[in-house]
């Protein structure tokens, strides 16, 4: 019977079941299913590690493993598998000339099985397949062909071959994240995997293992139980590496030590040999010595005898010379006779024939005249004779002494006589010839003296010409002599070089000997210390270090672990809000359904129904709201939540497909915290009605006194207030838990609302932003070196099509932090110029930021996650490696990756290094244009279109409309919930004052406004308090979803706030509408009826 | 022409397949100025016809004039219009609106009113000067009916039609809540009818319509009506 009145008042308040239903269903829907899309996000990653055979432990030594190592892990206690594999990391070029950091692992494997997703394996060692990245799309795609680039150190001594097609995409748990792990290329992360088959790698030792533990599959990934049984098989594995680890250095050292120990033997032959060989070379040059010193005595004694001939010959010469000399002064003389005797005979031919010429003019001549002529001329020389004759006697007697003047001037004049004699002598003698008369007379005169003065020269001359023979003779013996002596000397001489020759040899040897010893000493000294730095180099090599990585060091495990915790906190996070409303959804309803019930209450309480029977009717009430209410939310959240929020994470994992189910923990949770909560707030309410005595529960309750509210304190403006304000203001007060619950749920859905599109406003726009507004510039040109740099600037710029043109230097650099050490990229530009392309800015006060002073820019994500502000400085490395501080000296506005902008100078002046500028900003307006019309250009390694890149991020975030989707109608029916609750309540509980109005001549319009204006005023207030609440919502969610490389933007637009906020008001408009209509239909007779 | 006219106003629900006559061919008149007092038991019809003189119904058939104007054809419109500015509403458990003070809830009406009294005034024409401020919690049920009186009063309504007004006081409130509906209708002129079942009453109307079975039983026109101070019941 009791039951039936139940069951009939769930009948007749339909609509409060209703509301008490939908809000549990909501609540539940939210709690279940936000709290269950961690586990089904955990169950279906660990579904997908199990089909794929995920290794539980990963181990990387310093030194490689050998099968020794993997044999040991075999035998390994609570290893289920172990797979020992090579990988390599390289840079590697695809068909476009972009590089790319890649890893190739091998494909044979049956730990980290991968799904092929497309295409087909490979079936010859040049085949490859590459790891299909979803959100980003595979790097390298089907019929690609890649190549391994010569930056890299020896490839050949990893991989077989340079060059791979890709034939297939896979993928794999062991790769979930698209910002994949780090390579082993300077810390680089990788930005995709290749596969190939085993006989591609070369190398020795694998360069990782792989093992299962037995029985982890049993369990959940991420799971504490997973984690404990992966601590307990931890113990036998680092027994294993504990006596395992030194295996492969101790191998390798014996086999260096022993190379050391042969070399050290060859060194000693070698030593011994050389010395030998030295030694003989010593004994020859020792002989030579001695040959040499012999020669050199010989020389000397042939010397002497020499110098002795020498001197003979000269004592000879010196004879034979003054022999000579008389001899030639005699033959001179003879000579000089023989010419003064032909002069004389010259003379007189020459006067016999003058006197023949006269002879034959003057033939007529009178020969008396010159008889008398001649007798003249005879006295005359007589007279002459006489006084020379009387002038000689003088002279006799002349004191020779004393007279000597008066003797030489008889002397004088004696010759003056003598002289005068000769002429007239000389005269007689013409004039005789001309008696003569006849020329060969003369001339046979002439002949006969001749001849007598012939022959006498002819014996001087021929004893003379005797003598010299016999000199020169002489001389030639002399000179024979001289020749033997030459000779002699000559051969000395060269004997005298052969000497020194040899001397020279022999010094030269000697030398060259010291050299050798030198040289030899030098070398084995070299080869001594070889050895010995190979021995310590041997003894001091690091100890082999094993590095046993479980899951939680695993990237993609690791964040993805962190993600499904995440999302945990979320899941319990904002159903609380749920909660809350629901809490007071369930007051306010069962308070005003008692209220109603009020009468009848009592009437049972008089017919002697115990308290609790009459209570439990009210709980019962609740109850099957809840439960109905709970099992629906299930079914709903668990449809909806999971789906929608794996779809999101998707945009950041490679997930496989969601597996759902129902987590029967969390349905309970849910299930049992909401119908407890209802079923508590209702004894609550229904017990305090209880208290009264049942005749005064028959009697109709008191209404609620009013009271004076502060406003009207402030008489002015209460004075302005129409009535329907005033009641409004006190109502507000008056009933506090409907004004809670109003403000909370309305407020909970603005929140919503606002997060919802804050969501998208932080992701949407980020990379719009980024490579719209900051890198004004949608082209980057990488040049082979700087060298080609102004050919193709001049080239750019002659188009009108490329608006802006500035070149710049890029490298990545590592930052050394208190925390280690991170990466960034720097760009390097000249500061007057970097404006034309870059809008450095700093992102909450707008400032423009520039490169001009003596610091750098860095973005503000780095800046952030760093804990570094304007003003720090760190250390920085430049291209060619250099360490130097810099100072930050403005944080800018950049969301994806790491960036540092400095300028020409400040990097010249760190690292004194110059700056090479080798890549090139172009803001083109048609990029394709641009690429065609600088194809020709030498020196172009890429040209990277920031458009493909921004177009596909695009596309990835039109899926969190889906989200925004999914916010709005939870957040709406929430609205609906509350609202329709609250408008329903106060009509119920106002109908009396609703009708006297309707009686009073209230017409429809004012009656709505008297009821709504509250409701209205309930909504502005939640929703302007859902505002900040959004925010912080939003804020809590991006935290959840942050990631190292991006920075989400965490301003929310107002744009996005006006939508929350009209949505909030459109959802209260279409509740009023509705209640409105229930308004209208209130009878006036309600007024007439008397008060129950 | 008489004030308020019913001619021949039948009332019929319908409730499913049943059909309930409340009023059955009722025809009357009021002149302006009187106080009428309609009697009768319960379920005898007398509410229905407070109802269509109010506005809040119409007639099923049959014409009802006030102030020549048929108010059994007004729409819903017209007769918001009507209960607006011609009637002013007395009920039996005073339907204060509790979250406004006595001067508040007065000045409610006054405000939808073409041409009000001051709320004031009228306050103090029914002795509630000094409890103007105070909330309707706070009055005992004469002061608040006396304060719903001068909520009609104040509209200056053409008609005031008051709904058992003693039903929920006692006698000596009761006594003074007639008083001031009487010195409405002889001050002011004001046209009152006044329902109730208590026949002790009818003898200070004007006028006595006395009604059973949804018929009139008779009308009965009282020459020297009591003042009310004189009644007892």
């Amino acid at each position: 019977m009791f039951n039936r009145d139940t069951f009939r008042l769930i009948k007749r308040t339909k609509k409060r079941f209703i509301t008490l239903f939908l809000m549990v269903m909501i609540g539940v829907a939210f709690m279940v299913g936000l709290m269950s899309t961690s586990p089904i996000m955990q169950r279906s990653v660990d579904v997908y590690d199990d089909q794929y055979n995920l290794m539980d432990i990963q181990i990387y030594s310093n030194y490689g493993f050998c099968e020794d190592d993997i044999e040991a892990f075999k035998n390994t206690r609570n290893v289920k598998d172990v797979f020992g594999s090579k990988f390599y990391d390289a840079y590697v070029f695809d068909e476009y000339d972009d590089l790319y950091v890649t890893r190739f692992e091998e494909i044979d494997t049956n730990i980290n099985e991968f799904e092929l997703v497309d295409g087909r394996m490979p079936e010859n060692e040049s085949e490859a397949i590459a790891l299909e990245i979803s959100s980003f799309g595979a790097y390298f795609k089907i019929g690609d062909m890649i190549s391994v680039s010569d930056e890299n150190d020896n490839p050949e001594d990893h991989l077989l071959h340079k060059q791979y097609k890709i034939v297939g995409t896979f993928k794999s748990p062991k790769y979930l994240s698209s910002t994949n792990e780090t390579s082993t290329l300077d810390n680089l992360a990788l930005d995709t995997v290749v596969m190939l088959g085993s006989e591609n790698f070369v190398s020795d030792y694998y360069t990782t293992i792989y093992l299962t533990i037995e029985g982890a599959d049993a369990y959940e990934a991420f799971t504490d139980e997973y984690q404990n049984l992966i601590d307990k098989s931890m113990i036998s594995i680092k027994k294993t590496k504990e006596s395992q680890e030194p295996y492969l250095k101790n191998t390798i050292i014996e086999e260096a030590t022993a190379k050391i120990n042969d070399g050290e033997a060859e060194l000693e032959a070698k030593k011994v040999e050389a010395e030998a060989e030295l030694a003989k070379a010593q004994k020859e040059l020792d002989d030579a010595y001695i040959k040499i010193c012999i020669g050199e005595t010989q020389i000397e004694t042939n010397e002497k005898t020499i110098e002795a001939g020498i001197k003979e010959i000269e004592t000879n010469e010196a004879i034979l010379n003054s022999n000579a000399s008389t001899v030639n002064n005699a033959i001179a003389q003879v000579e000089k006779e023989g010419n003064d005797s032909f002069d004389n005979i010259y003379q007189k031919a020459e006067s016999a024939y003058y006197l023949y010429i006269s002879l034959e003019s003057q033939s007529t001549v009178d020969k008396t005249e010159i008889e008398n002529q001649n007798i003249e001329y005879q006295k005359e020389i007589d007279a002459n004779n006489a006084e020379i004759l009387k002038l000689e006697e003088l002279n006799n007697a002349l004191d020779e002494e004393l007279d000597s003047e008066k003797i030489a001037e008889n002397n004088r004049r004696i010759n003056e006589l003598k002289t005068n004699n000769l002429i007239l002598e000389a005269r007689i003698e013409a004039n005789n010839l001309k008696l003569n008369n006849t020329i060969d007379s003369i001339l046979q005169k002439m002949d006969e003296e001749a001849n007598g003065s012939v022959k006498e020269t002819y014996y001087n001359l021929k004893k003379l010409k005797e003598g010299k023979e016999q000199i020169d003779e002489g001389y030639k013996q002399l000179n024979s002599a001289k020749a033997e002596l030459d000779a002699g000397k000559k051969q000395l001489e060269e004997a005298k070089k052969e000497i020194a020759n040899g001397k020279a040899q022999y010094n030269s040897g000697v030398k060259q000997l010291e050299e050798a010893k030198y040289e030899m000493d030098i070398e084995i000294e070299k080869a001594e210390n070889e050895l010995a730095k190979a021995r310590q180099d041997l003894s001091e090599l690091p100890d082999s270090e094993w590095m046993i990585l479980d899951r939680d060091s695993h990237y993609s495990s690791y964040m993805f672990k962190n993600s499904v915790i995440q999302m945990r906190d979320i899941g319990f996070i904002f159903p609380l809000l749920f909660f809350l409303v629901a809490a007071l959804v369930c007051l306010t309803t069962m308070t005003r359904l008692i209220d109603e019930e009020r009468s009848q209450i009592g009437v049972f309480s008089a017919l002697g129904f115990s308290k609790n029977k009459i209570i439990s009717k009210y709980l019962i009430y609740a109850g099957t709201a809840s439960i109905l209410g709970s099992v629906i939310g299930i079914v709903i959240g668990i449809a909806l939540f999971p789906t929608v929020i794996y779809s999101v994470w998707r945009l950041m994992y490679d997930l496989p497909d969601i597996k759902p189910y129902l987590p029967l923990r969390y349905a309970l949770v849910g299930t049992l915290s909401f119908t407890s909560l209802m079923l508590v707030v209702t004894y609550y309410v229904a017990r305090r009605e209880l208290k009264e005595q049942p005749s005064t529960l028959m009697r109709p309750k008191p209404p609620k006194n009013a009271k004076e509210v502060f406003l009207e304190k402030i008489t002015w403006l209460w004075k302005r207030l129409s009535f329907s304000s005033k009641i409004t203001a006190r109502n507000l007060i008056r009933y506090k838990s409907r004004f809670f619950m109003t403000v909370i749920g309305v407020a909970g859905c603005a929140g919503l609302l606002v997060a919802g599109f804050g969501i998208k406003d932080s992701i949407g726009d980020i990379i719009r932003v980024q490579y719209g507004e900051v890198f004004k510039y949608n082209n980057t040109i990488n040049l082979e070196s700087d060298y080609y740099l102004n050919d193709v600037i001049e080239k750019l710029n002659a188009d009108s099509n490329n608006e802006q043109v500035v070149s710049f230097m890029d490298y990545s650099t590592k930052v050394y932090l208190e925390n280690g050490e991170k990466t960034i990229t720097v760009h390097v530009y000249d500061d007057r110029q970097i404006g034309r392309v870059m809008d450095l800015r700093n992102r909450h006060t707008g400032e423009k930021l520039d490169i001009h002073g003596d610091g750098v820019v860095i973005s503000e994500k780095f800046a952030k996650t760093n804990g570094i502000s304007v003003g720090d400085t760190i250390t920085i490395e430049s291209k060619n490696g250099i360490k130097s501080e810099v100072l930050i000296d403005g944080i800018c506005e950049i969301y994806f990756q790491h960036y540092m902008f400095m300028s020409d100078e400040l990097y010249e002046e760190s690292f004194n290094e110059t700056v090479h500028h080798d890549k090139i900003a172009v803001t083109a307006i048609d990029s394709n244009e641009m690429k065609s019309s600088i194809s020709e250009c030498e020196g172009i390694v890429s040209i990277v279109d920031f458009k493909p890149m921004v177009e596909n991020f695009e596309h990835m975030i039109d899926a969190l409309d889906i989200i925004i989707l999914v916010i709005i109608l939870s957040s709406g029916s929430l609205a609906f919930v509350v609202l329709m609750n609250l408008s329903e309540v106060n009509i119920s509980e106002r109908m009396r004052e609703i009708a006297t109005l309707k009686v009073l001549g209230f017409n429809n319009r004012e009656v709505n406004s008297y009821i709504f204006k509250e409701i209205f005023l309930l909504t502005i207030i939640g929703g302007l308090i859902g505002m900040p609440l959004g925010k912080i919502e939003h804020r809590i969610i991006m935290e959840v979803i942050n990631m190292d490389m991006v920075m989400f933007g965490s301003n929310i637009k107002t744009i996005s706030y006006i939508y929350s906020f009209g949505i909030t008001i459109i959802f209260t408009c279409i509740v009023l509408l509705i209640m409105s209509k229930s308004l209208r239909k209130i009878e006036m007779v309600e007024s007439l009826k008397s008060v129950e | 022409m008489a004030f308020i006219e019913f001619n021949n106003v039948n009332k019929i629900y319908t409730m499913g397949e049943v059909e309930i006559r409340a009023l059955d061919n009722i025809s009357f008149t009021i002149d302006k100025g009187e106080f009428v007092v309609v009697l009768g038991a319960s379920g005898a019809g007398k509410t229905t016809i407070l109802n269509l003189l109010g506005g809040m119904d119409v007639a099923t058939s049959g014409s009802i004039i006030v102030d020549e104007r048929n108010v059994s054809k007004a729409n819903e419109k017209a007769l918001c219009e009507y209960r607006r500015y011609d009637i002013g509403f007395v009920f039996q458990f005073y339907n204060l609106v509790q979250n406004l003070t006595a001067l508040e809830n007065v000045e409610l009406a006054r405000q939808i009113s073409k041409n009000p009294l001051r709320a004031e005034d009228v306050l103090e024409l029914v002795g509630l000067g000094e409890r103007k401020n105070n909330f309707p919690s706070q009055l005992s049920g004469g002061e608040q009916q006396r304060v719903a009186i001068a909520r009609a009063v104040c509209k200056n309504p053409k008609l005031l039609l008051c709904d058992e007004p003693t039903g929920a006081l006692d006698y000596r409130t009761g006594k003074q809540v007639l008083k001031v509906l009487q010195d409405m209708s002889i001050e002011r002129n004001m046209t009152v009818v006044m329902i109730t079942h208590n026949s002790a009453l009818a003898n200070m109307g004007n006028k006595i319509i006395k009604v059973r079975s949804g018929k009139i039983e008779d009308i009965v026109i009282n020459e020297n009506p009591m003042k009310a101070e004189d009644i007892e019941y």
